[in-house]
């Protein structure tokens, strides 16, 4: 990363891809990611505040860059519901800049999408042209927001290192959340998506997402399955008392 | 920092090490404060409970500290207006002090069972039940009847710990995990953590829920069952292994009283008891000397499956044999049940089968010489890596208490308890069984004006007569915890409470008194008629509860019937303390209490409940809490919780203690002690060493060490005759006071309890 924050690599020969890796086998829905990066980037400079509209009454909303969707799978019982958080993808070719009018939105050098809050003038556009529905229009102050990749917390040297993380990745509780650069192949999030065959959404869109989602697992067979077969065939237990001493 | 944003002024920020209370699981939380504003909250990464992670409710803390429905002032409804109305006079502190006292102590000068003072999910329910139990009033519990009792009593009674607070998992080590009606709480983080791990490690999860939302969502099997039918669904696997003889003998017959004789008189006194020589020792049936013998001894090789008859001639079987009996019954065969409980009976036989595959043949072996109850050492630690947890989605069933014992009958057939991948105690737990706590019974105590209770108004009655009832048989207390209707309510029965008292069954009150208890989800969810009750008058036209007040932080439903409204801190605001003789955070690993402190200023006129507390206690002249001339001896709650001792040198914080602060969990009060807490970022953990971390029930250096500083009578067990001072007691064999020999009936028979076919005959 460069001294300035930026995110312009420091030659040309080093290229940054940052995003997100979620893995769809641990995550369980319980919205901390979501909460937490409500929350972190309220209070941040850099798109902040999600507004909030009437958060206290009786019909909450609001900005959020980060909505967890629930969905079930398959029929009763074989069912499966799967928890699936969606930001934004920081798409590699992402319509939602070149659509943009004002130049508001655009792509930084290290894949960071971002919209210049002063120059955005709340067309909507980009939000129409991104097919994740990553973006929100803050009906508070007329502009667009969405995810930073926590730009501000990833850069900022003043914060312990370990803490250069998105929000949303700090919380989550299953540690269903990695963030990191898919450009370097020893990176946790490239060796992950190598190991776990991890996928972008809807990659046939051509937006070339970068964020990757694992697959659940499959379960692991119990070891010694034999040994179990045997418990099966095992017959009635006799009644006599085995001779162990206390 | 960058061209597209000018960067948050850090230098600006404080952080501070707190713990949270958006839910009961009490993580470390880290505060930034950013010009006396919270502008963060986010997981204290060396916090024992969450280790860094923090969930949705955690971090929207921030929502609560600025919620509009803060109270800040305290208030009296308006003389003329009615209950619900919600019309009040702001009043000041004195005013609102003076008035309380003068009706506490009037009550306290009568009749002092005309206070019943109950909380919500109360954290400080140390503090809050050595005051009821110091004014006097046997009418004084937390919100737990409702939602968790049933699973408490059960394992407190069945294995002397219990699921949720007082026992976790072992996401290390365990193989297999069965979840049982758990949606997404109880623990939160924890099991998220541990949920994770076990996804890592391969180990099988399987979750039994009607519903697959939450941590099903992820489990490699779910077994959509009928609500209620759990208790069915356990007992069937209990059929399944039994039939195969697929059970720990050698666990069964050290550690558990399976070989005990018990008394078979059908119709007759003492049916059901345990069989016992003439110094209350349990009786067993010995193969080698083929003979009856105390139970208690090394060597011996006691018989599973017997029937004798005693020496005055009584027929007596073994607990193994009568659970034998029962559960190899038809009526258990998953053929049988697979209807009742919505799973096919392949499924119920597989999962038995597969549990009893890991339990028996993927043993884990940790290399760690142990000693036993016995005084035999043991050079390794073997773990049978079935893990099992449940909570509310069993215990708040009307059979929760029953399907909790099956489910813990089931782990001590599998000989899993508190091993390597079970489900593993949390100091101050496993505590004899039952636990040596009773609660106060004594109507001349109970009735005395302007006197202290000997012992605490909840505990764990053993026998008849522990219970909380008069010479007549009628209830003592208002929510009727302790009575014949519901003998084992260890938490008492908030949710009854109102209807109770307005209903004036068994009597009527004069004050109730509500802390951080919205009855909207304190009263069997019955929130109408909650309402009507309180706004119920007599023929007099006076209410049928005559004064009610109500304190919290927040407006609610109930705050606008309260006569008299008291407003809290927020958890940001006040100290704390999380003790190791409430509802303790340790972790099997680890004994661990932690504190909050302040990490924003008050900006309203509002106070800490805890130090109201101590300062209504002071002006009563609660015994305690006052010095021989009835001067207070506490100046606030941040000098009790450093200068109280409950014993000698056993205060409500176990870190740093002694005056250095180098004496941890025992010694005399350190002045510095809330400092050496904010120091070491809220809480204290003592690691328990390899060889006291496993089988506590019956690890000799365990028990010797915490009898020593008095860890197995902390928790709900403050005054009373649980505790003797450190030394005073001999530790003996496991099973060598079982759950009864120390109370024997006062007819002089020697007692037990026909209800619990298998329990670990620990102390
Ligand atoms: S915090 Fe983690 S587990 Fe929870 S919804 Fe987000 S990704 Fe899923
Ligand atoms: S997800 Fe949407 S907003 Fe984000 S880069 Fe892609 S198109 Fe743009
Ligand atoms: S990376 Fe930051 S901005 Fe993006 S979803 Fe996570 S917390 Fe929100
Ligand atoms: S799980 Fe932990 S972080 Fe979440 S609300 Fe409960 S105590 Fe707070």
């Amino acid at each position: 990363m460069t001294p300035d924050g930026s995110g312009k690599p420091l030659c040309g020969v080093i290229t940054v891809k940052l995003g997100l890796v979620i893995d769809l086998d641990t995550c369980v829905g319980c919205h901390a990611c979501a909460v937490a990066c409500k929350e972190w980037n309220d209070g941040s400079p850099v798109s902040g505040p999600l507004s909030d509209y009437q958060p206290f009454g009786a019909e909450p909303s609001g900005v959020w860059f980060n909505r967890v969707r629930h969905y079930e799978v398959g029929d009763y019982p074989a069912s499966k519901t799967i928890n699936f958080p969606m930001s934004c993808m920081h798409c590699a070719d992402a319509d939602c800049v070149t659509v943009c009018p004002t130049g508001a939105s655009y792509k930084r050098e290290d894949g960071i999408v971002l919209v210049d809050q002063d120059k955005c003038m709340g067309c909507n556009l980009c939000a129409w042209a991104c097919p994740y529905g990553a973006r929100e229009l803050d009906r508070s102050s007329g502009t667009m927001k969405k995810c930073t990749l926590c730009v501000d917390r990833i850069n900022d040297e003043r914060l312990p290192e370990e803490e250069r993380q998105p929000a949303c990745v700090l919380a989550c509780p299953t540690h269903a959340r990695f963030f990191g650069d898919f450009d370097d192949p020893d990176s946790q999030v490239s060796r992950l998506t190598a190991e776990r065959g991890g996928f972008g959404l809807l990659p046939e869109l051509g937006f070339a997402p970068v964020n990757r989602y694992l697959p659940p697992r499959e379960p692991k067979p119990l070891t010694g399955l034999e040994d179990a077969r045997s418990l099966l065939e095992r017959g009635l237990a006799s009644l006599a008392s085995p001779l162990i001493r206390r | 920092m960058s061209r597209e944003f000018i960067p948050e002024d850090r230098a600006k920020q404080q952080t501070h090490y707190t713990t949270c209370y958006m839910c009961a699981c009490r993580c470390g939380v880290k505060v930034t404060v950013d010009n006396g504003h919270v502008r963060f909250i986010e997981g204290n990464r060396s916090h024992p409970v969450n280790h860094g992670v923090i969930c949705a409710k955690g971090s929207a803390g921030i929502m609560k500290q600025y919620s509009p429905a803060k109270l800040s002032k305290p208030l009296r409804r308006r003389s003329g207006s009615e209950r619900g109305a919600g019309d009040f006079v702001e009043i000041e502190w004195d005013e609102a002090l003076d008035l309380l006292t003068a009706r506490l102590a009037k009550i306290r000068a009568t009749n002092p069972t005309q206070l019943a003072f109950f909380t919500g999910r109360d954290q400080m329910q140390a503090l809050s039940g050595l005051w009821a139990q110091q004014f006097g009033t046997p009418n004084w519990a937390a919100h737990g009847g409702f939602c968790s009792v049933n699973m408490a009593v059960a394992g407190l009674y069945t294995i002397g710990y219990s699921f949720w607070e007082f026992g976790a998992p072992d996401w290390d080590y365990a193989k297999y995990f069965m979840l049982w009606g758990v949606a997404e709480d109880h623990a939160s983080n924890p099991i998220k953590i541990g949920l994770d791990k076990l996804k890592r490690s391969g180990a099988k999860f399987v979750s039994i829920n009607p519903v697959r939302t939450g941590y099903s969502a992820i489990a490699d099997e779910w077994i959509p069952i009928r609500p209620g039918t759990d208790g069915l669904l356990a007992l069937a696997l209990v059929h399944v292994l039994l039939k195969r003889g697929l059970v720990d003998w050698e666990f069964l017959i050290r550690y558990t009283n399976a070989p005990w004789l018990v008394v078979q008189t059908p119709g007759m006194p003492g049916d059901g008891l345990f069989a016992r020589d003439g110094d209350g020792n349990p009786l067993v049936w010995d193969q080698d000397a083929q003979r009856l013998v105390n139970g208690t001894l090394a060597g011996i090789a006691p018989a599973l499956y017997a029937t004798r008859d005693l020496p005055d001639g009584r027929r007596a079987k073994t607990v193994f044999a009568l659970a034998t009996e029962r559960y190899l019954d038809d009526r258990y065969a998953p053929e049988t049940l697979a209807a009742e409980c919505g799973v096919p009976a392949q499924t119920i036989t597989r999962i038995a089968l597969e549990m009893a595959h890991v339990a028996f043949n993927e043993t884990v072996e940790l290399l760690i010489p142990w000693t036993d109850m016995l005084g035999r050492t043991h050079h390794s630690v073997i773990g049978r890596p079935v893990a099992m947890h449940a909570m509310r989605g069993v215990s708040a069933h009307s059979n929760g208490f029953q399907t909790c014992r099956a489910i813990h009958l089931l782990q001590m057939l599998l000989g899993a308890l508190d091993g390597p991948g079970n489900f593993r105690a949390r100091t101050p737990f496993p505590r004899r069984i039952p636990m040596r706590t009773l609660p106060e019974n004594d109507p001349a105590l109970i009735f005395a004006p302007n006197t202290a209770l000997k012992r605490m108004p909840n505990g764990y009655p053993a026998r008849p007569e522990d219970l909380v009832i008069d010479a007549d048989g009628r209830p003592l207390r208002i929510d009727k915890a302790y009575s014949w209707e519901t003998p084992l309510s260890a938490h008492g029965l908030m949710h009854m409470v109102i209807t109770n008292a307005v209903n004036r069954d068994p009597y009527p009150i004069d004050t109730l008194l509500l802390f951080m208890a919205n009855m909207a989800w304190n009263s069997s969810m019955n929130t109408a008629e909650v309402r009507q009750m309180l706004a119920r008058k007599d023929e007099q036209g006076d209410y049928a509860i005559p004064f009610l007040v109500v304190v919290d932080a927040f407006d609610s439903e109930i705050v606008k019937y309260a006569d008299l409204v008291l407003p809290d801190t927020t958890y940001l605001e006040r100290y704390d303390a999380i003790s190791l003789l409430d509802r303790p955070i340790s972790e099997p690993d680890a004994a661990a209490d932690s504190i909050r402190h302040p990490v924003i200023a008050l900006d309203r006129d509002v106070r800490p409940w805890q130090d109201v507390l101590v300062e209504l206690a002071s002006r009563l002249r609660l015994p305690a809490f006052s010095r021989a001339d009835g001067s207070r001896k506490f100046k606030d709650y941040r000098d009790f919780i450093v200068n109280y001792e409950k014993l000698p040198g056993v205060g409500f914080l176990a870190g740093w203690r002694g005056k250095d602060g180098d004496k941890p969990l025992r010694g005399e009060p350190n002045p510095k002690q809330w400092e050496r807490y904010i120091d070491n970022k809220g809480f204290f953990a003592y690691q328990w060493p390899e060889h006291m971390r496993y089988y506590r029930y019956a690890n000799k250096d365990y028990l010797e060490f915490a009898e020593k500083h008095a860890l197995r009578c902390r928790s709900s067990a403050l005054p009373g005759r649980g505790c003797t001072p450190a030394g005073s007691r001999r530790i003996r064999g496991t099973a060598s006071v079982s759950s009864h020999t120390s109370t024997r009936c006062r007819s002089g028979i020697h007692r037990s309890s026909p209800a619990r076919p298998i329990a670990p005959g620990i102390r």
